[in-house]
C-alpha cells in the first residue's frame, strides 16, 4: 500500500485494529535484505505501506546545515536538491546503487538500515547525522524526538533507537540531518599489493595528520572487477579545503609505497567516483523497482554480506582463504565492510566458516541476501537480547511489524 | 561547558511547587536501617556511607541550590558490587540515583525524594587499552581528562571536552550525553562510545553496542548515552581515540555588531573549513574581560569577539587560517588576530577562559543557562535575550558556542536581594522559550534533570513525551531509576503548569499539557 500522507495516520489505525502484520517500507529496493518478514495468519505475504508518496524536502535551512525531509524522499533527490546549495549529506549510496545514486531508495530506508559505508571514516555513520525524527507507531500515533538543532540533549535518543531499527518499531515518517559543504577539494589514491604488505600503509595513513575521509580495502576479486590487477588493495580518498596539503600527502604516500614494493594509482575525483561505484555492487540502477512482489523474503541467486573485525585484524582477513572469490570493500578504520558474490561461487558452510572467523576476529557477519535455499540466520542473538524484545514489546504489543525482522534477535 | 564553578549557583526554579528537602523531611517509607544491614553485608564497610555529615557531600550537583540530602550512599567499586546494590533496590523496591562525581548542571544526580545514591566516584580503574584499534575501556568513575593523559603519550586523545573536564566523570559523560568546546568538529560523548556495560534497574548485567561502530540488534548504546541515569548504570565504558591534531591555529575577530559575527561563523562554515571550535563573547563580557585584565584585551566598543580554533595538518591549517580571516574581514570584522604556537595560542584564548571569572566580578552569583537555536536565529535571539535583560533589570553576559547555536547565557543577581531568585528564574525560563520559538532547544549539553523537567512540554507534545516513556517501561517498567527526572509530572512540575496557563493567555501556542503516566 502507497497511501497519500494525510491517509495514512488512518490507514495504521485501521490495520492496528485488526492487528495486521505489515511492514514499514519506502521505495522498497532493499526490502528483502535480512531475516525473511513472516506473514500474518491467512496472508500470503505480509502487507507493505509505502512512505513513497511522503517524498518532499521539507526545509533545507541551508545557513543551518540542517535539513528536515519526509521519510519516503529518494536519497538521490535529497542529495541533488542539497548540491544546488553546495551541501551534501556525507553518507554513501547504499550497496546497490549506481553511481548518481539511482536506484539507492529512500532516505528512511537508509536510516532504518543504518548502515553506513567508507565515508564513516571521516563524517561517521548514518545514526550520528540524525539529529531529529518523526514517527508513526503501530497504533497510528504520531511522535516526534530530537529537533532541528543540531546540539540537542532533551528527551531519549529515539534517533538512534529507529537507526538500524529494519522496520521493527515504529514508521519512520520525517526526519532532520545535519548536512556539510562540499568538500572543496579531493584526490584519491589506490595502492595494491599483499594485505601484510598494505597493513603498514594503512597503519600510516590512518594515522596520517591530514586523516583520510575514506580508506577502504579491496579483495582482490572487487580489485579485478574495477579494471585493475587482481590484487587486494586500499583505496584512499582525501578531502580538504588545501590542494596543496592534499598533494603533499600524496606524494609522501607515494614514496613509501614505491618502498614497500606496492602498485599505485593516482586519482582525481571522478575516477575516484567510479571506483567507488564498482564497490557498490554490480548496476541495479535501472530505476526503484516499485515493491517488487517478493519484497520481504530471500529473491536472489547471490550473497551479500555485511561484516565486520577489529580493524587491525582487516589484514589478516584479507588474507584469509575463506574469501576467495568475494569482492568485498571493508573500511580500514571501522572494520565494516560488504562482501557479495553469486550462490554458485560461495556454498553456505563457508559463510559460516567465515561468519565464525569475523567473530574471532572481534566483529560479526550479517547475512543481507542469501540463495532461497541457504537459510542461514541473518544476524545472531544480541547479548542485550531480552532488553530489545522489552523494548520491541512496548512500540509494537500486537507485534505487527516486520515479523521475524528485529535486530539482535535471531529468527527461529 | 561551563563547570562547576564555585560562584555559580542556580534559583530553585520550581521553588514554589517543590521546596528544597521536602520529600526526603518527610515519613520514611523505608526501613533505612535494614536497608543499611543488607548493604553492608554486601559491600566493604567503607563503601557505605550512612553518616550524616559525610551525606552532606551528595546533597547537590553544579546546581547548588537544589539541595536534597540522601538517606544513604554507596560507593562500589566493581560491576558485581554495583550489580549486587540495584538487585537489593529491585527486591526491597527501593529507588535509586547514580550519581559520577556531581558536576552535573541539571540536578540530575541528586536523590529528591528517598532514594539510594549509588557513586561510581571509586570505579577510578581503566580496564583496557587498545591502541592498534584505537579504543580504551574504563570504569565510569574514570576522570574525563585522564583518558587522554593515559594515551597522549602515544599521540591519541579523547574528543569530548567538557570544560569539568579535569573533575567530571565519564560515566557521568556517557549520562549526560557531554559535549564540550570541540564537538563542532568530533561530536558529542554519544559519537565516541563504541560499547556499554550496563547495570539494569533490576539488577542484570548486559551489553550494549559492542567492538564495531554498528551492530545487527538494535542501537540501545545510543538509546541509553544521554538518558540521565533513568536506564540504568553503566560500569564499563569503551571508548574511540582519536589522533592528536599536529598543528593547531586560533584566530580572533572582533566585529561592531552580532550580525556580521554570525555571518562570520556562517561563510567559514559554509567555505567548507570546519573549525575544532567557534566561541563568541559578547559586549557585556569583553567589557567584563577587559575590567578583569585592566588593560583593553578587547576593544570595548566590539559588539561581539569571535574566535576560531582550527586544527588538522600543517598546511591544511594554514590554508584554513587564510580562508576564514578572509571570510572574517569580508563579514566585517574590524580586526583579526592569529596564533600557532602554544603560548600565543593561550594568550588569544585567555580572555574567553577568564569570562566566567571576569563576570563574577560583578556580581558574586550568576545563573548559568544552557539553550540551542538553529545558528542563522543566533543575532535575532541575542538581541532578544538583551530586551528580557533590560525589562528583568538583570545583566545577561553572552559566551557561547556559535558553531552549534549553543547558548549559555549567565544572569547576573545579588543573592542577597529579596526576590530575585525568582526573577532569575523567570528570565532563564523566558530565555528558554526564545530557544524554542527559533526552533531550538531547551538543553545542548547539561541535560533536563530535575532543572528543565517543566520545560519539557514546551518542546514536546503529550504523544512524544509518551513515546519516550516506552523506553522507560521496557527498561526500567517499577521506575526505580532516577526517578522524577526529564519527564514533567503534575507533582513536580505544578508550577509549570502555572506558566502555561499565563503564556496561552498571551495568546503563545504550546502543546497541550502532559497527562501523568
Amino acid at each position: 500500500m502507497t497511501p497519500e500522507p494525510h491517509a495514512l495516520p488512518d490507514l495504521v489505525r485501521e490495520l492496528h485494529r485488526q492487528a495486521t502484520p505489515w511492514l514499514p517500507a519506502g521505495q522498497g529496493t532493499r526490502l528483502h535484505w535480512g531475516p525473511p518478514v513472516q506473514p500474518g495468519p491467512g496472508q500470503e505475504r505480509p502487507t507493505i505501506v509505502s512512505t513513497a508518496r511522503l517524498n518532499r524536502v521539507l526545509e533545507h535551512a541551508a545557513g543551518d546545515f540542517t535539513v528536515t525531509v519526509e521519510a519516503g524522499l529518494p536519497l538521490q533527490h535529497l542529495q541533488q536538491a542539497l548540491a544546488e546549495q553546495r551541501q551534501w549529506l556525507p553518507l554513501d549510496w547504499p550497496w546497490g546503487s549506481s553511481a548518481d545514486g539511482l536506484g539507492a531508495g529512500t532516505v528512511g530506508g537508509l536510516v532504518a538500515r543504518g548502515m553506513a559505508g567508507g565515508l564513516r571514516q571521516r563524517h561517521l555513520g548514518v545514526r550520528d547525522q540524525l539529529i531529529g525524527i518523526g514517527l508513526l507507531r503501530t497504533d497510528g500515533t504520531a511522535a516526534r524526538a530530537g529537533g532541528k538543532v543540531v546540539k540537542n540533549v532533551a528527551g531519549y535518543d529515539l534517533m538512534r533507537l529507529l537507526t538500524g531499527s529494519w522496520g521493527s518499531l515504529a514508521l519512520i515518517t520525517e526526519l532532520t540531518l545535519r548536512t556539510m559543504p562540499l568538500p572543496p577539494q579531493r584526490r584519491g589514491l589506490l595502492l595494491q599489493g599483499e594485505p601484510q604488505q598494505l597493513e603498514p600503509l594503512r597503519r600510516r595513513l590512518l594515522a596520517a595528520a591530514l586523516g583520510p575521509e575514506l580508506l577502504d580495502w579491496w579483495s582482490a576479486p572487487l580489485g579485478e572487477a574495477a579494471g585493475q590487477p587482481p590484487l587486494p588493495g586500499l583505496l584512499l580518498g582525501l578531502a580538504s579545503v588545501s590542494g596543496e596539503a592534499i598533494a603533499d600527502h600524496l606524494a609522501a604516500i607515494g614514496a613509501d609505497a614505491e618502498s614497500a614494493g606496492l602498485r599505485r594509482q593516482e586519482l582525481d575525483p571522478e575516477r575516484l567516483e567510479a571506483l567507488r561505484a564498482v564497490a557498490l555492487g554490480p548496476d541495479q540502477g535501472s530505476g526503484p523497482d516499485p515493491l517488487p512482489p517478493a519484497a520481504a523474503g530471500p529473491r536472489t541467486g547471490r550473497w551479500l554480506l555485511r561484516l565486520g573485525v577489529l580493524p587491525a585484524e582487516a589484514a589478516a582477513l584479507l588474507a584469509d582463504p575463506l574469501l576467495a572469490g568475494l569482492r568485498l570493500s571493508l573500511a580500514a578504520g571501522s572494520g565494516l565492510g560488504l562482501a557479495w558474490a553469486e550462490a554458485s561461487q560461495l556454498p553456505a558452510y563457508r559463510v559460516e566458516a567465515l561468519r565464525r572467523r569475523c567473530r574471532a576476529l572481534g566483529g560479526q557477519l550479517t547475512v543481507l541476501e542469501q540463495p532461497a535455499s541457504a537459510g542461514l540466520p541473518a544476524w545472531e542473538d544480541a547479548p542485550s537480547r531480552p532488553l530489545i524484545e522489552a523494548v520491541k514489546r512496548q512500540f509494537d504489543p500486537l507485534q505487527q511489524l516486520a515479523r521475524g525482522r528485529l535486530p539482535g534477535v535471531q529468527a527461529s | 561547558m561551563p563547570s562547576a564553578s564555585p560562584s555559580a549557583s542556580s534559583p530553585d526554579l520550581q521553588a514554589g511547587a517543590r521546596g528544597s528537602g521536602v520529600a526526603s523531611r518527610g515519613r520514611s517509607s523505608f526501613d533505612w536501617g535494614a536497608i543499611e544491614r543488607r548493604l553492608r553485608a554486601l559491600l566493604p564497610a567503607k563503601a557505605v556511607v550512612a553518616r550524616r555529615q559525610e551525606l552532606l557531600a551528595y546533597d547537590c550537583d553544579g546546581l547548588t541550590l537544589h539541595r536534597h540530602q540522601p538517606p544513604l550512599v554507596v560507593l562500589p567499586e566493581t560491576t558485581e558490587q554495583v550489580a549486587a546494590v540495584v538487585r537489593l533496590c529491585a527486591e526491597l523496591g527501593v529507588p535509586f540515583v547514580a550519581r559520577g562525581n556531581g558536576t552535573g548542571l541539571s540536578g540530575g544526580a541528586v536523590a529528591e525524594s528517598e532514594a539510594l545514591v549509588i557513586a561510581t566516584s571509586r570505579m577510578r580503574r581503566v580496564l583496557a587499552v587498545d591502541l592498534a584499534n584505537q579504543r580504551v575501556t574504563v570504569q565510569p568513575g574514570v576522570i574525563n581528562s585522564w583518558v587522554t593523559r593515559a594515551v597522549a603519550g602515544d599521540g591519541f586523545y579523547y574528543a569530548p571536552d567538557p570544560s569539568s573536564q579535569q573533575v567530571c566523570s565519564i560515566g557521568g559523560n556517557v549520562a549526560e550525553n557531554s559535549g564540550g568546546v570541540h564537538c563542532l568538529k568530533y561530536g558529542v560523548t554519544s559519537n565516541h562510545v563504541l560499547e556499554l556495560e550496563v547495570v539494569l534497574p533490576d539488577g542484570t548485567v548486559t551489553t550494549l553496542g559492542g567492538s564495531l561502530p554498528e551492530q545487527p540488534a538494535l542501537d540501545l548504546r545510543g538509546l541509553f548515552i544521554g538518558s540521565e541515569g533513568t536506564l540504568g548504570i553503566a560500569t564499563a565504558i569503551t571508548l574511540r581515540l582519536l589522533r592528536a591534531p599536529e598543528s593547531v591555529a586560533v584566530l580572533l575577530a572582533d566585529f561592531a555588531s552580532m550580525e556580521a559575527a554570525g555571518e562570520a561563523v556562517r561563510a567559514v562554515t559554509a567555505a567548507g573549513v570546519l573549525p575544532a571550535g567557534m566561541e563568541i563573547m559578547d559586549n557585556f563580557t569583553v567589557n567584563a574581560v577587559d575590567d578583569l585584565f585592566g588593560h583593553d584585551e578587547y576593544p570595548r566598543d566590539a559588539a561581539a569577539v569571535l574566535l576560531i580554533e582550527l586544527d588538522g595538518q600543517e598546511r591544511e591549517v594554514a590554508a584554513a587560517v587564510d580562508l576564514a580571516g578572509q571570510l572574517c574581514r569580508t563579514a566585517g570584522a574590524r580586526s583579526v588576530r592569529q596564533a600557532s604556537d602554544a603560548a600565543d595560542r593561550a594568550l588569544l584564548w585567555k580572555g574567553r577562559k577568564s569570562a566566567f571569572a571576569a563576570v563574577g566580578r560583578i556580581t558574586p552569583t550568576y545563573y548559568v543557562q544552557d539553550g540551542v537555536v538553529p545558528r542563522t536565529a543566533l543575532p535575532r535571539v541575542l538581541a532578544a535575550i538583551e530586551r528580557l535583560s533590560r525589562r528583568y533589570g538583570l545583566p545577561v553576559a553572552n559566551v557561547f558556542h556559535a558553531g552549534d547555536g549553543n547558548l549559555h547565557p549567565l544572569i547576573l543577581y545579588r543573592a542577597d536581594e529579596p526576590g530575585v531568585e525568582q526573577r532569575v528564574s523567570e528570565l532563564g525560563a523566558e530565555i528558554l522559550r526564545l530557544c524554542i520559538e527559533a526552533g531550538g532547544s531547551i538543553t545542548g549539553e547539561h541535560g533536563v534533570g530535575s532543572d528543565k523537567r517543566c520545560y519539557m512540554d514546551w518542546m514536546f507534545a503529550p504523544e512524544d513525551l509518551a513515546t519516550m516513556q516506552l523506553v522507560r517501561r521496557a527498561f526500567d517498567p517499577d521506575g526505580l531509576a532516577n526517578p522524577g527526572k526529564i519527564f514533567p509530572t503534575p507533582r513536580s512540575c505544578g508550577e509549570s503548569a502555572r506558566r502555561v496557563a499565563v503564556l496561552r493567555e498571551e495568546g503563545v501556542e504550546l502543546p497541550q499539557p502532559v497527562v501523568a503516566f
